[in-house]
């Protein structure tokens, strides 16, 4: 084991060799590394993504030629399954152990493993859309992939399945480590009741893909053995077209809420933070996430009505509720703000983009309710605008505030000032663009159709918002190369905001170990706890003196 | 700001664990949900497609009964190796781990033989596909439990877990009841519901 760095802020400290992370247990690089992985396939996605847009400009067929189905299909994949989950993953591998006191994951080898076979799905995603379109339409569509009688498997088809399958294994068992890590390793006082908002969300993150990952795997090997032995089960006609739909339902529709879920628990501990003082209600936002997190899996029995909407199942009364949840958590933290004395920190900046663009999202619902809508070009709007875009400021939100923890180093102001405005300016706008077009009737996932009204100056719009994406996901991923290349150098104070919670009671980075000290906990907020208690032995000292 | 850890009053000995208890539970849970979303696959293709199962088919229910009750005959070893070595009776735990571990060899020949001499192939009908996938996974999961019956047995034997320690005994049993469990519940949807 390594010695612990210095205490002293500002001092510099001999970052782990990079060529160690392939025999590391270590939770907090296996959680970087997780990130790392994450937001290069959010690279990809968001540069496909701009291409996708970019097509939709003007009439005609200028840069995907005929590959704009392949195209879709990998951006729908990739955003969906090799981005934002796993970020969460990688972030709360990282940071729930600190906030738990328990300075280690229950599994270490096991987190490796899933990092690792996480690493190598992803790219074998990424080499079948590069060795040919597989058959179907990857996860954007509740079409299966048709098995092709007589066994003829192609390389594309099969590598996808397998690279699905291995995101989605190596999700689930992350997601086990941290609940194990969650439920069995907290700190001595830390009950569950004690337990911060992120690790709360990311426990309740972690037992709902217990529940429905598996599912999806078993229709992803019903799929592979179609594909395996040339049956005819998803042929059409051979009764297989439900069993995928609700095999990918019972996994996509709680997995959208997902994205959200780890980021409505990181904004209530980065509220909490810098307002400086403990939630307004703790209980009342652990039952929003909680309620949250059943509702999730609720979404799965939304219907025919939505036979096509995959993942966005916005029609159901029942996963409509999911408002309540989302606006019981923002009262919580708009309460917090207002009693505490709130220290403008970047992080608030994405949180307060959070509640913006879910606002929007949820007038342009009210508005599609009452004015009715036959584009499918507003679903596309609204996915983004409803659960990519927040859970993406959100995860923006938690690297900024986590950064001293994560990097040893604060992240760049500037830098997230710019990575704010142009993310959050991007899904407006691209939502923004998507919803006009819906209201025009536009269809959603075809390359070309004929433009009506003004078609062209909606695709603009959202083209723009597409570019304003990309250059966001590039400077924030420019500022963490840059925090991590220079890790070791200019150290944060081991706690800058004056936090609450017990990853604040270590080192920035921390060492190996976490901790030097196991502490122990008597409320939701340890630290707080103790500032006081220093702050009444001062008065009770000044007194005798 | 400094940190201010050192000022924390330090928290007691570590409480008891039990990670891999929890873990397995956890994990049995989820295996529970994948053989879940099998059976509901294969209950919804017999509801949908007609005919079910092929009319050229026969069930050999001889089989289908043996490999059920050889599962079932496990939970009593298994449960006396833990009783056993919660006790301290190395010797009795060794017996109960290896008998399990007998049944379950037993099972998988018995699993092996039907599945070499079934009339049909994976791709003839769905519910060869159906059958073809519950019948691997079972496998999969019983030998994944005789691995860690095997693995229990050779750490009782030297020694390594006794009273004090049966953690791996219990866990081990735990998802041999998981896997009876699921022998059960296909059992009952391909030989009694058919």
């Amino acid at each position: 084991m390594t010695e612990a760095p210095p205490q002293e802020p500002g001092a510099t400290i001999a970052p782990p060799r990079p060529s160690t992370i392939f025999a590391t247990s270590d939770h907090k690089r296996l959680g970087l590394a997780f990130l790392g992985g994450a937001l290069a396939f959010l690279l990809v996605g968001g540069v496909v993504g701009m291409v996708l847009r970019a097509e939709l400009v003007n009439e005609g067929v200028q840069f995907a030629g005929g590959n704009y189905r392949r195209l879709f299909g990998l951006h729908a994949t990739v955003s969906t399954l090799l981005v934002i989950a796993p970020a969460w993953i990688g972030l709360a591998t990282h940071v729930v152990p600190l906030q738990t006191g328990a300075g280690r994951v229950a599994f270490p080898r096991l987190t490796a493993f899933a990092l690792w076979t996480f690493l190598l799905g992803g790219a074998l995603t990424l080499v079948a859309y590069l060795v040919g379109p597989p058959a179907g339409f990857g996860l954007a569509s509740a079409t299966p992939i048709a098995g092709t009688p007589g066994g003829s498997l192609d390389e594309a088809t099969t590598l996808m399945i397998a690279g699905v399958a291995m995101v989605a294994a190596a999700t689930l068992l992350a997601s086990l480590n941290l609940v194990v890590t969650i439920l069995t390793l907290r700190a001595p006082g830390m009950t569950l009741r004690r337990v911060p908002m992120f690790s709360w969300a990311s426990l309740l993150t972690g037992l709902v893909t217990l529940l429905a990952t598996p599912v999806f795997l078993a229709g992803l090997t019903l799929l592979y053995l179609d594909q395996r032995f040339g049956g005819t089960l998803f042929a059409g006609g051979g009764g297989g077209q439900a069993i995928w739909q609700h095999t990918l339902w019972l996994f996509g529709r709680p997995e959208i809420y997902l994205l959200l879920l780890p980021g409505l628990g990181a904004a209530c501990d980065i509220v909490a933070t810098h307002a400086g003082r403990p939630l307004l209600s703790q209980d009342a936002a652990r039952a929003a996430l909680t309620w949250f997190a059943f509702l999730s899996l609720g979404a799965w029995a939304a219907g025919q009505g939505v036979v096509d909407a995959l993942v966005l199942p916005t029609y159901s009364p029942l996963t409509a509720l999911v408002a309540v949840p989302v606006g019981l958590v923002v009262l919580v933290c708009l309460g917090t703000l207002a009693k505490g004395r709130p220290q403008l920190h970047v992080s608030l900046l994405f949180v307060g983009g959070f509640v913006l663009l879910a606002g929007f999202g949820a007038l342009h619902a009210a508005i599609a309710g009452v004015v009715g809508v036959d584009g499918e070009a507003w679903a596309t709007g609204h996915l983004h605008t409803v659960a990519f875009g927040p859970a993406l400021l959100l995860l923006a939100a938690a690297l900024y505030h986590w950064a001293p923890k994560l990097f040893g180093r604060a992240l760049s102001e500037a830098m997230g000032r710019l990575c704010f405005l142009a993310l959050l300016g991007g899904f407006l706008l691209m939502g923004l663009g998507s919803y006009l077009a819906g209201y025009d009737g536009a269809p959603a996932g075809l390359s070309d159709f004929p433009f009506t009204g003004n078609g062209t100056t909606y695709g603009g719009l959202a083209a723009l918002g597409a570019a304003l994406i990309v250059v966001a996901v590039v400077a924030l991923g420019a500022d963490v190369v840059r925090a991590a290349a220079q890790a070791g150098f200019n150290r944060a104070a081991d706690d800058p905001y004056g936090g609450l919670t017990l990853e604040w009671a270590t080192s920035s980075p921390p060492p190996p170990h976490s901790f030097d000290v196991v502490p122990e906990v008597r409320s939701a907020t340890p630290l707080l706890d103790l500032r006081r208690a220093a702050a009444a032995d001062q008065v009770t000292g000044a007194g005798r003196d | 700001m400094t940190s201010p850890v050192l000022a924390l009053p330090s928290a007691g000995a570590d409480r008891p664990r039990n990670l891999v208890r929890t873990g397995v539970l956890l994990g049995a849970s989820s295996a529970t949900m994948f053989f879940g979303g099998l059976l509901a696959a294969y209950l919804h293709l017999r509801r949908t497609i007609v005919p079910w199962p092929p009319e050229d088919l026969s069930i050999d229910q001889y089989f289908g009964n043996m490999m059920v009750l050889t599962m079932l005959l496990g939970i009593v070893p298994v449960e006396w190796a833990c009783y056993a070595l919660r006790r301290g009776l190395v010797r009795q735990a060794m017996s109960g781990l290896a008998v399990t571990i007998g049944l379950g060899l037993a099972f998988l020949n018995l699993l092996s033989y039907v599945a070499g001499h079934v009339e049909f192939d994976a791709a003839s009908h769905p519910y060869g596909l159906v059958l073809t996938a519950l019948v691997m996974l079972l496998g999969l999961a019983v030998g994944v439990g005789v691995a860690m019956l095997t693995l229990t047995l050779i750490r009782t034997a030297g020694r390594q877990q006794g009273p004090s320690d049966a953690e791996q005994a219990r866990v081990t049993a735990c998802w041999w009841h998981f896997t009876v469990g699921a022998s059960i519940a296909v059992w009952y949807a391909v030989v009694v519901l058919k």
